[in-house]
């Protein structure tokens, strides 16, 4: 099954403010150093839509959502 | 009163007197504001000037100071905030797991417990002074007891020293020294009994390392009233300018006070609360190199004031920037108040819950909350709230 969106988080802009896993919790969380990750790429619809709305709450802009080719 | 903006300082009488439209003003008037005040130094008041700046720690650097406005020297310096890479995220590391979402989660019940208590304290005598009866001693009691591990018997101690610093840092250098003091004991007195166990926030700061060397004293006083400073002031603040909105604002008493109010949508009406009014309103940088900021000259050692509040009131940030819309969507909310950047407040995080939580406590026992007071005078500090917020209320029957 290939994704239909991709997730890219920039973990050097990425500053800790945790807005996507509460944008988002089923796709994100945080690590052991405070940083996002993605806990699953998009496979659904909805999942892109969370996924885009993450990245649009992020105050550093550190989430990309880029199309499944 | 008008504010003389070729004289602008952040803690000008004139400017608490017409805070937002005077930066209103400067957004649209001078964005980019030098001002001749003290040595001089520039004002940023855009959402995107102030958040592109923010980011770019290698240009416009921490270490040479953070304060907006002249501090009277102290051996004693906030880090991290007055820090730069790579010691900054050293600090950062060692404190950052303490206040990370889960670990605040962690923290709710007794978040919860210390508002209660507090708020049983007066619930029934139907009238309060909200910013001192409440407002200022639940952040100071949490961070006390469930951070440092201690009573909150010096509260008032640090709290002196927390006023001086934020009301007249021209002439804190001494609250500098003592509040460190302070902070040094609890190290000393860590070091001496050996690490507590559960591994809390002190015993992080005496096990961290730099370049292979354990914090110097300095440092860790630095960071001690740094955190405890961060933990004290803000959300006491903000938690004031939150009250100030429900008892002034009837629909926003009916939006909060809604029988289908959720914790869910009160956390998003908490971010709203927090970009209409940003409690630590700006902060600074120094730039350590030439650089241009739309067509303006900023030399090397130039002093930069970012205006976080006056970002988050932007219109071309944020649809109807100077409403208060408690139900905006948290992915339109990228609200500065934490600032942004690599010294994003540390304590975001349990300061979201410990208002969310706070305003859930005080709706389950108080309603018909009024203002009772003619004028609610804003405190003209680097940090801002109301002075005193006089209440009067009902109790509600449990």
């Amino acid at each position: 099954l290939s994704p239909i969106a991709r997730i890219e988080i920039d973990r050097n802009q990425c500053a800790g403010h945790a807005r996507c896993l509460t944008i988002s919790p089923d796709m994100f969380d945080l690590d052991d150093e405070g940083r996002a990750i993605w806990l699953r790429q998009p496979e659904t619809a909805d999942e892109v839509e969370g996924a885009r709305r993450a990245a649009h709450g992020c105050p550093e802009q550190a989430i990309r959502v880029d199309e499944g080719s | 009163m008008t504010v003389d903006l070729e004289h602008f300082w952040p803690l000008d009488p004139a400017l608490s007197e017409d805070y937002w439209p005077t930066l209103a003003r400067m957004r649209n008037e001078c964005p980019v504001h030098r001002s001749k005040a003290f040595e001089g130094f520039w004002v940023l008041t855009k959402y995107d000037d102030v958040w592109q700046v923010a980011r770019d720690y290698e240009t416009f650097i921490s270490g040479k100071g953070v304060s907006a406005v002249p501090f009277e020297e102290s051996r004693v310096r906030p880090v991290p905030a007055m820090a730069d890479p790579p010691f900054q995220r050293t600090l950062r590391k060692a404190l950052d797991p303490f206040f990370a979402p889960r670990q605040v989660e962690l923290l709710e019940p007794y978040i919860r417990k210390v508002a209660g208590e507090l708020l049983d304290g007066f619930a029934s005598r139907g009238s309060c002074e909200f910013m001192h009866d409440f407002s200022i001693h639940m952040p100071a009691r949490v961070f006390f007891e469930a951070v440092l591990g201690l009573s909150d018997a010096d509260v008032a101690k640090v709290r002196a020293w927390a006023d001086t610093m934020m009301i007249d840092p021209h002439n804190s250098g001494r609250a500098w020294d003592e509040f460190g003091a302070w902070g040094q004991a609890l190290c000393d007195d860590r070091r001496h009994k050996g690490p507590r166990g559960d591994g809390d926030v002190i015993d992080a700061l005496l096990a961290a390392r730099f370049e292979g060397e354990p914090l110097s004293d300095y440092t860790l006083q630095g960071v001690i009233v740094n955190i405890t400073l961060g933990g004290l002031e803000t959300t006491a603040m903000a938690l004031g300018n939150i009250l100030y909105r429900v008892t002034t604002m009837p629909e926003v008493a009916a939006y909060v006070t809604a029988p289908d109010m959720t914790s869910e949508k009160l956390a998003v009406a908490v971010e709203e609360f927090l970009r209409y009014e940003t409690p630590q309103p700006s902060i600074a940088r120094v730039a350590s190199r030439d650089v241009e900021i739309d067509g303006h000259l900023i030399r090397a050692g130039d002093r930069v004031v970012l205006f976080y509040g006056s970002g988050n009131r932007d219109g071309d940030m944020f649809p109807r920037a100077d409403e208060l819309v408690l139900d905006r969507p948290l992915e339109e909310n990228r609200h500065m108040t934490f600032g942004s950047g690599m010294h994003r407040c540390l304590g975001s995080n349990l300061a979201r819950t410990e208002i969310r939580v706070a305003l859930e406590e005080i709706f389950a026992r108080m309603t018909d909350i009024e203002l009772d007071q003619h004028e609610v005078r804003f405190r003209n500090a680097i940090s801002r709230g109301p002075e005193t917020l006089h209440l009067r209320f009902k109790e509600r029957a449990r």
